[in-house]
């Protein structure tokens, strides 16, 4: 496939994605694997998890590890395309929003529509969540995870550092 | 709206450089983030307005009104950027926070409750919250424009960084060590991943269809292999018919 022929390709996919983004991004992760590693074979498991763990120590908005996919497709031009796709429909809906916002705010349905949703869009987080593991090289990584797993929930401890501290145990454990 | 039009038509008068080296603000504006009827807020105090700004704080009054809200503070563009900027810059896993700190806590263009209610709703639309809130703020300060410098204040820089440490990964990526901490980084990762899915749930947690509608949704997209949109449909719908009826 030719690079430009990609870059519509990947466009296309992240404009459909950007209506979907309801809470995030991450719920989408399961879609984005499915495009880039089993049908476009573009990269490995390992490197789309990867990419995700190296936007999460880097600072910015997480929505930067789609940049990075589009990076690895087809460089600058990629990173630049994947990004504006995915942030085309939710920008507009966005500016349209805060022109009618106090109207949006008196609204009984948004609260019903955020409490019916709250539960799929978790559910699909867990369905990324699934994906990524499959990258998981043996044993190890799952303990790993599970140890992390736990410190998150019983500590306050800030994400950064266990994301490092997991690099370290990487290291030494020759993961 | 009328005395603003004639403000503005006086201060094109030969009189107002006169008024502007004043220290107009200390004349004319009475409090810290008081509305100067010729000057404009205190951040532009001392400059006289060009026409492109009196159009801007015209429709800016138009969205107030809509907006209910009372402060008619207007950061500049230059301010804005460097706001979200900041944000941006400083944000590691997870913008929100930040976002309060800047936005309520150091600049205070926010209140507190404001802040909460502008999230649910950048929750509500889609994208991810943070950057929807920067399109938000740049929105109702500077219209569309805004939000452009809003956007590219809380993107553009983290994405060079970004782009640069991944160059230094892929330049080192062949030695077996950071292969090794790339692994560990990611099964982390993804534990982070589960425990923000966990944290977000909210009360759903303890009613049964909510679990139910999880665990479906869940089990579609990862065995069924169904597409995000499909999920969405389906077991959106279902949610929100079963929120509708009380049982989520």
């Amino acid at each position: 496939m030719k690079g430009s022929d990609q870059l519509v390709d990947m466009a296309l996919l992240y404009f459909s994605l950007s209506f979907l983004c309801i809470g995030g991004t991450i719920p989408l992760v399961p879609d984005m694997h499915r495009f880039f590693v089993d049908t476009r074979g573009l990269m490995t498991t390992t490197e789309f998890a990867g990419y995700i763990a190296l936007a999460q120590v880097a600072p910015g908005p997480n929505i930067l590890y789609i940049a990075l996919f589009g990076y690895h497709v087809a460089g600058i031009a990629g990173a630049l395309t994947a990004l504006t796709a995915i942030s085309f429909a939710p920008f507009v809906m966005m500016v349209i929003t805060t022109r009618m916002f106090t109207r949006l705010q008196q609204n009984p349905w948004r609260e019903v529509v955020l409490r019916g949703l709250a539960p799929v869009t978790v559910g699909l987080m867990f369905a990324g969540c699934m994906v990524l593991t499959r990258g998981f090289a043996d044993w190890r990584a799952w303990a790993l995870a599970g140890v992390a797993f736990t410190v998150f929930m019983t500590t306050k401890l800030h994400p950064l550092w266990m994301i490092g501290a997991g690099a370290v145990v990487g290291v030494l454990f020759g993961m | 709206m009328g005395v603003l039009v004639i403000s503005r038509l006086i201060a094109f008068l030969p009189i107002s450089p006169l008024l502007a080296c004043a220290k107009p603000n200390k004349l004319l504006c009475t409090g810290d983030h008081d509305y100067c009827p010729i000057f404009g807020p205190p951040n532009r105090c001392g400059a006289i307005e060009t026409l492109s700004v009196t159009f801007r704080r015209l429709r800016y009054h138009r969205l107030m009104q809509d907006s209910a809200v009372a402060t008619p503070f207007v950061p500049s563009r230059r301010a804005l950027f460097l706001a979200f900027l900041q944000i941006g810059v400083s944000a590691f896993g997870g913008a929100l926070p930040w976002g309060r700190r800047i936005l309520v806590e150091d600049r205070e263009w926010l209140d507190e409750r404001e802040f909460a209610e502008i999230v649910t709703v950048c929750q509500a639309i889609p994208g991810p919250n943070m950057v929807n809130m920067a399109v938000f703020v740049g929105t109702r300060y500077h219209g569309i424009l805004g939000a452009l410098i809003a956007f590219v204040g809380i993107v553009g820089v983290p994405l060079i960084m970004l782009l640069l440490l991944n160059s230094v990964y892929h330049a080192f990526a062949h030695l077996p060590q950071v292969q090794s901490g790339m692994h560990g980084m990611a099964a982390v990762a993804t534990a982070y991943m589960l425990y923000m899915s966990i944290k977000m749930g909210g009360p759903f947690w303890k009613r049964p269809w909510g679990l139910i509608l999880c665990a479906a949704s869940a089990a579609l997209a990862i065995f069924a292999h169904w597409h995000m949109a499909l999920v969405l449909l389906t077991c959106g719908a279902a949610g929100v018919v079963l929120s509708k009826r009380g049982d989520l």
